[in-house]
């Protein structure tokens, strides 16, 4: 029971809650972007012009900071031979970008300093645009995302979806196969790029940024951004010994914990000369998803997009995976 | 102990070059924890709990209270963190109780639904549950060694309140946890070694 007293006491909290919350207001929109989401890091995105046109260039510059201090994060690590990997997607999905501030000019010791990055882009179209940038600090990788408006949109943002698993980028077409052939939310998938050359299998693939491929996906809301490679047979037993039960939950933590430290490390190695390139990713939630995946074939970089709806996990739903990497059906 | 990991990890070192930013990120999508706001040591903290007591008993339901458990568990721990970097460990104590009776009080809460929305307020208690231990497990290593032992003893508490709670949840829920699961534990693992705190 609650007495009188307490209910009054409770009535002049809420009220005074209440007074607090009408005093609020929003504050005036600048042009310096907070990523998303927030966290023990705070980066910024400034926009020079401070609203883009479609077609006129921009130039984009970030910073980084550790948000408990303010100060700069000045230890980051290359991973993929770059500090920053910047993608950039219209979110009706028509464009993507894979950009650094490396492709434009070398970072200096006074760039990683102050971890301050800049670049130059020209937005394709008008529209809304979401940036996603993505860093690697004491071996851990992290993502902060912006949302750019381009021009003046008319219309609310519509993605479309085409589902058809086949695209053909310059001289190069590219099939998409998928097991299991409907991806199910929080189970692994995996994707195979299939490339061929006027009818003929491409086998003179080259590493992009230290991998076969780089993918960049999204879903259609713009939610629940992903960004993975090629998925080799070491990868492939690194996920057995993960997914073995028999190991002791502590110690499979253990060697979790020594291999993201030892990965950030190591030299690029080409394994798959083509013409397939497997990945394997764990979609966190059902929807329509848009993939950019990126490959050299003959050492030319390329972009190809298709769409992929993932259904959420049903009794009877088949989850297991006919790879291509293990040659053996793992679940 | 290490010449038993070495084994393991020697297979291990090709697929490093390849295994890329995302090879495990279940968390890229995490909200983080909020501000404090007023904390513990504040004279007027009692105030946020009369607020919070308001706002639970004026729920239109148990649905509604459970999301704002979920919102308070969120904030306690921002201010069990709050506490801890300003060495206030008998702050830090009382947001961690306080944590914990809204953990409770969530809890409670799953079991009194009809049966569809008790097993998605089980999921989602039990998602919140790895959001925050994987907080904690980044934050930790930067946090001042002594006052943090109060955060150290929650996240065991959280470790075995997720197990509980995991035994309850279908089968397909627990599948969907699975990468989330393995990513708290490899983190704690790094935020242990960073921390140096006895195993």
């Amino acid at each position: 029971m609650i007495g009188v007293r307490q209910r009054l006491a409770m009535l002049a909290a809420l009220s005074l809650s209440l007074a607090q919350g009408c005093g609020e207001s929003t504050p005036p929109a600048g042009t310096v972007l907070e990523g998303q989401p927030g966290g023990p890091y705070r980066m910024t995105l400034a926009l020079d012009p401070p609203h883009p046109a479609a077609g006129e260039q921009t130039r984009l510059s970030w910073q980084l900071t550790h948000s408990a201090s303010g100060a700069a994060v000045t230890d980051l690590q290359v991973l993929h031979e770059r500090v920053v990997h910047n993608f950039i997607v219209n979110l009706d999905f028509s464009s993507f970008a894979h950009i650094h501030h490396e492709d434009f000019r070398a970072v200096t010791a006074d760039d990683l300093k102050r971890a301050s990055f800049t670049l130059p882009y020209r937005f394709p179209s008008v529209g809304r645009y979401r940036v996603v940038s993505d860093f690697t600090h004491r071996n851990r990788n992290w993502t902060k995302q912006f949302d750019v408006v381009v021009g003046t949109p008319s219309a609310p943002t519509l993605a479309v979806a085409d589902f058809t698993r086949t695209r053909q980028v310059d001289d190069i077409l590219g099939s998409l196969s998928v097991s299991p052939p409907i991806p199910v939310a929080g189970y692994e998938t995996e994707l195979v790029l299939n490339l061929t050359r006027e009818g003929r299998p491409v086998t003179d693939l080259a590493l992009v940024l230290g991998s076969e491929a780089h993918v960049a996906l999204w879903r259609e809301d713009g939610q629940h951004f992903g960004h993975t490679h090629s998925y080799t047979p070491h990868m492939a037993s690194m996920l057995r010994a993960m997914h073995d039960q028999a190991t002791d939950a502590r110690r499979r933590g253990q060697m979790m914990a020594d291999m993201m430290v030892m990965m950030m490390s190591m030299p690029p190695e080409l394994v798959f000369h083509g013409p397939e390139i497997p990945v394997h990713y764990v979609f966190p939630e059902p929807g329509v998803y848009h993939l950019f995946l990126q490959c050299a074939p003959g050492g030319k970089p390329r972009v190809f997009h298709f769409a992929l709806a993932v259904q959420p996990w049903r009794e009877g739903m088949q989850t297991r995976i006919d790879s291509i990497v293990t040659r053996d059906s793992v679940h | 102990m290490r010449a038993r990991r070495a084994p393991w990890l020697l297979a291990l070192l090709p697929l490093c070059a390849h295994a890329g930013h995302g090879l495990l990120n279940s968390f890229s999508d995490l909200q983080w924890l909020p501000a404090p706001g007023r904390t513990p040591d504040q004279w007027n903290y009692r105030l946020d709990w009369w607020q919070e007591k308001s706002a639970l008993l004026l729920a239109a339901d148990d649905d509604a209270r459970f999301t704002l458990c979920l919102e308070y568990m969120r904030e306690k721990l921002a201010e069990a963190e709050a506490m801890v970097v300003k060495s206030d460990t008998e702050a830090a104590r009382v947001a961690v109780k306080n944590y914990r009776a809204y953990f409770d009080r969530a809890l409670a809460l799953t079991t009194v639904v009809p049966n569809e929305p008790t097993a998605t307020a089980r999921l989602g208690l039990a998602r919140a549950l790895l959001e925050h231990q994987y907080m904690l497990s980044v934050d930790y290593p930067d946090l001042p060694v002594a006052p943090r032992a109060a955060l150290a003893a929650l996240m065991e508490f959280l470790d075995k309140a997720y197990t509980a709670l995991r035994a309850q949840l279908p089968r397909s829920a627990v599948q969907a946890l699975f990468f989330k699961e393995e990513e708290v534990r490899w983190s704690w693992e790094m935020a242990r070694r960073a921390g140096e705190i006895p195993p």
